[in-house]
């Protein structure tokens, strides 16, 4: 009898040995296979930074990468940032984004920048975004993630499920992307496998020059911020709290138009109410010395130029009213200081060619 | 639900758990779980469907209570009879059962041709009428039951079994569904016999670690050769078979030799997936395939592929025509005129047509699929007429017929005749297959590179390895197999250390989960299901 017992434990062992061989393997495999986009190497680049080394964690989308930049910032004033942005990211991620950021990088504070709340009620938006488009969007932070708790959790409140859209395959992600296997190039696999960090710790930026100008809005009250955006941004104020983190919300400079600017204004209505920790540099386009006629790309996105601009404006503003403690050690100082100066040689390209699509928009 | 899909493993889990769960006096109502299961499985094609085999499996089930009641009165009467009576006894009850066994046959049979032939002797009918300028039938186009063709044959030899006294009729119509719904054949097989799965439908079921992980690997195999092989090699067979007149020359010969292999890896692969979940629930069902391309003839090859098919047609078609008094005169006929030996060699051309044509038309009322039985009809008819001859000619000729070389060619040359089989199968209509045919050996001007065709480098190495390790199993298991070994490879995985078997395992999961063909957009179904 002992010794069936005995026997019968060595197998539950065994078989839950098994299991969880199987489940890390899959789990670690499932990153690996996620497809080739740059879209999706964010959060690789994000766990390759070392352990506790990020002052800041911005979160959000094109309208955060295109507008900081992390080197410049810490070559001024010394503290460390990293983005955790793609394109079109749906804010309703922001709470599982932050849970997951803690995991390796304790940050001072968190950026969370709020245009998608003024961006995906309105009616241009839907145009342009399809239900593929979406999901596509929502696989750019599900597929890199490492497997957890939280982005099952994730995963499982956000996505739109349908029968053609098995939520079994967007929680393994091996299931969904296996074929990248065989499909990758020798040269793609090369650089998955030997990339480590982004030299240009998550900067994005483009020399593109579209002259702007801004014309006065008169809101007609068609356009509302429902009940649930609030939600959202209580709930990532919330998580904050939860996580012992400091949060400012941010509404980066952008072309008001008759779609979003009702929505804006609404949103900085809410933050003064509820008294959120938040700036809105839509308000402060003259202080941060933009250009409309040079520092835009499109109504929504800041060129190289603006880019700068912001970045000075937006890194004055966070260390003098936040303390950031220095998290390097001189190894990883050393890493920053690389990063600075590939950073400024990249910048150089780029305002070689800002300066040359500036005579063309002439 | 497929086998190959996500919600089929959570259920599959979910049963065996509740199946397994039961307290030990509870255990013989194990068989409830499975009917409970079965139900769940089927009606998730079409609760309409589930209504079909229900109300077929009724009539069966009725008539098959009058033939029982039928052999206890024929087993009373007998008691105490001398040979003269208890023969004539037998007569005159046999020709009752015979009826009850005819209106089961018309049922079962009747709604098969309903559903699957309909269509196909309307449209022929149709195609009379119109030369002969007479209005046409309409036709319908009836959506067939799933497994409408394994279910109705399982029918069939339950009823035939019944009728000669070699089974009793099963006296719960619960229990008799259960055996037809039984999930694990009821989609592609095997086509069971009630003798040997019935009886193990019914007993109790102890958990057992060693008989469920063997269960496991089994089915870890299939998915291996259905979602790495044979559905990584559909993409190339569909866009060669599906645009025929688009291509020509050697290209049809390979399709012909990977549909050969596609066609094996999916329906063995979907066999070992069966078997292996019904070794899960302690129930086993009987092998469906032997190592076909090791035949080195064709009675051989299908001896070893589709047995449970073999044997039907064997038992119920094959036997009672050529024991009956057609087939007997016909025999003595040719024996007159040619001789004993090839006289009963030509005799048997008939109940051997008889059976492929059948073969034929069980998996569809098409004329590829009638062509194709009728091939191999006459190849078959060939093989045993020249049997003899040609053993004479090679022992003249002083061949080494036991030389590895020797055998070689045989199994090169059988396995020939079935790519030509397959290519007459696979044709939109038989010109294409003939086209596919003609074409094979002719010269062409047309170079095909990788990037004609759907798959890429990558992945044709991905199936050229795995179908080269598929082979080397396969050639060990044949080895085991003629050195009369008790064990299989299974057998001989249960017997090594447990981080062996941990390994081979988790490498089959992986391989399985990195290069099978599934998820979104994959959709590739059973070749067989569609039967």
């Amino acid at each position: 009898m002992k010794q069936k017992i005995r026997q019968d434990l060595k197998r539950v062992i065994a078989i839950a040995a098994f299991f969880c061989m199987l489940l890390w393997i899959v789990g670690e495999l499932g990153v690996l296979v996620r497809p080739f986009d740059e879209d999706f190497d964010k959060w690789h680049y994000f766990y390759a930074e070392d352990k506790d080394t990020l002052n800041v964690a911005a979160i959000g989308s094109s309208s955060i990468y295109r507008y900081w930049i992390p080197t410049r910032a810490y070559e001024k004033y010394g503290f460390t940032s990293f983005m955790i942005a793609q394109s079109g990211q749906d804010i309703h991620t922001v709470p599982y984004i932050m849970e997951e950021a803690v995991k390796s990088q304790k940050v001072d504070l968190f950026i969370v920048e709020t245009r998608q709340l003024v961006t995906y009620r309105t009616s241009e938006y839907k145009e342009q975004t399809d239900k593929e488009k979406q999901q596509y969007l929502f696989s750019t932070i599900s597929a890199g993630m490492k497997p957890s708790f939280v982005r099952m959790r994730m995963i499982h409140d956000i996505l739109q499920k349908d029968a053609g859209n098995p939520e079994i395959e967007w929680q393994i992600p091996l299931l969904k992307y296996h074929d990248n296997l065989l499909n990758g190039t020798w040269t793609e696999w090369k650089k998955r496998l030997t990339s480590g960090r982004d030299i240009y710790k998550s900067a994005t930026q483009i020399s593109k020059v579209e002259k702007q100008s801004e014309t006065k809005i008169e809101p007609d009250g068609t356009l509302v911020l429902l009940e649930e955006d609030h939600q959202i941004i209580d709930e990532i104020v919330r998580t904050a709290e939860k996580l012992n983190t400091k949060i400012l919300f941010i509404a980066t400079p952008y072309i008001a138009t008759k779609y979003r600017y009702p929505l804006q204004l609404q949103l900085d209505a809410y933050m003064e109410k509820k008294g959120y920790s938040y700036l809105n540099l839509n308000a402060e386009k003259k202080e941060i010395g933009l250009d409309l006629s040079t520092d835009f790309y499109n109504l929504y996105h800041t060129n190289i130029a603006g880019a700068n601009k912001v970045t000075d404006y937006l890194a004055e503003y966070l260390s003098t009213h936040y303390r950031f403690e220095n998290k390097l050690n001189s190894t990883q100082k050393k890493d920053w200081d690389t990063s600075v100066a590939a950073w400024k040689e990249k910048e150089a390209e780029l305002l070689a060619q800002w300066e040359e699509n500036c005579k063309e928009q002439e | 639900m497929s086998v190959v899909s996500y919600g089929f493993l959570v259920f599959f889990v979910l049963v065996c758990f509740v199946y397994y769960a039961l307290p030990k006096n509870l255990q013989k109502l194990q068989w409830i779980v499975i009917l409970a299961a079965s139900l769940i499985f089927y009606a998730s094609a079409g609760v309409f469907y589930l209504g079909i085999v229900t109300i077929t499996a009724g009539i069966v089930y009725i008539c098959s209570l009058f033939m029982q009641k039928n052999l206890d009165q024929q087993e009373q009467l007998l008691e105490g009879a001398d040979r003269r009576s208890a023969r004539k006894i037998k007569n005159e009850m046999k020709q009752k059962r015979k009826r009850m066994l005819t209106v089961a046959l018309c049922a079962v049979i009747g709604i098969l041709i309903v559903f699957k032939g309909s269509s196909f002797l309307i449209e022929n009918i149709n195609m009379l009428l119109w030369h002969m300028d007479h209005g046409i039938i309409p036709v319908w186009k009836l959506a067939a039951p799933l497994g409408i063709s394994f279910y109705s044959f399982m029918m069939i030899s339950y009823l035939m079994d019944l009728y000669h006294g070699k089974i009793h009729a099963q006296q719960n119509f619960l229990k008799y569904l259960t055996y037809v719904l039984y999930f694990p054949h009821i989609t592609q097989g095997p086509i069971g016999r009630y003798e040997s799965t019935g009886k193990e439908l019914f007993v109790e079921h102890a958990f057992c670690y060693s008989v469920i992980k063997k269960g496991l690997y089994l089915m870890v195999w299939g998915y291996f050769k259905k979602l790495v092989i044979a559905d990584r090699l559909s993409a190339f067979v569909t866009a060669v078979i599906g645009s025929a007149g688009n291509y020509e020359g050697y290209i049809f010969l390979i399709a012909g030799i990977l549909y050969s292999i596609q066609i094996y890896c999916d329906f063995s692969g979907c066999m070992d997936i069966i078997r292996g979940a019904s070794e899960c629930l302690g129930i086993t069902l009987k092998e469906n395939f032997k190592r076909p391309y090791f035949s080195k003839t064709l009675p051989e090859f299908w001896r070893r592929w589709h047995i449970s098919l073999g044997e039907f047609f064997r038992e119920n078609v094959f036997y009672p025509v050529s024991t009956s008094q057609v087939f007997l005169k016909w025999n003595t006929a040719a024996r007159k005129r040619f001789g004993n030996e090839l006289g009963r060699n030509i005799a048997s051309v008939m109940p051997i047509l008889c059976v492929w044509v059948l073969t034929g038309v069980w998996h569809g009322a098409n004329w590829n699929y009638i062509g194709w039985g009728i091939y191999h009809g006459i190849l078959i008819c060939l093989s045993t007429i020249f049997e003899q001859p040609l053993m004479a000619v090679n022992t003249r000729l002083k061949i080494p017929t036991e030389h590895i070389l020797f055998k070689i060619f045989q199994m090169l040359r059988t396995f020939f005749l079935c790519v030509v089989g397959r290519l007459i199968f696979l044709g939109n209509g038989l010109s294409d297959s003939f086209h596919m045919i003609s074409s094979m050996f002719k010269r062409t001007q047309t170079v095909y590179t990788v990037e004609s065709f759907p798959l890429t480098v990558n992945e044709w190495c991905v199936v050229l390895i795995c179908v080269i390790f598929l082979s080397g199993v396969s050639v060990v298991q044949e080895i085991m197999e003629k050195k009369q070994a008790e064990m299989t490879i299974r057998d001989w995985l249960d017997k090594q250390n447990v981080l062996l078997q941990m390994g081979v395992v988790l490498t089959g999961i992986l391989v399985i989960l990195c290069f099978g063909v599934y998820g979104q957009g994959a959709g590739a179904a059973f070749i067989y299901e569609q039967f």
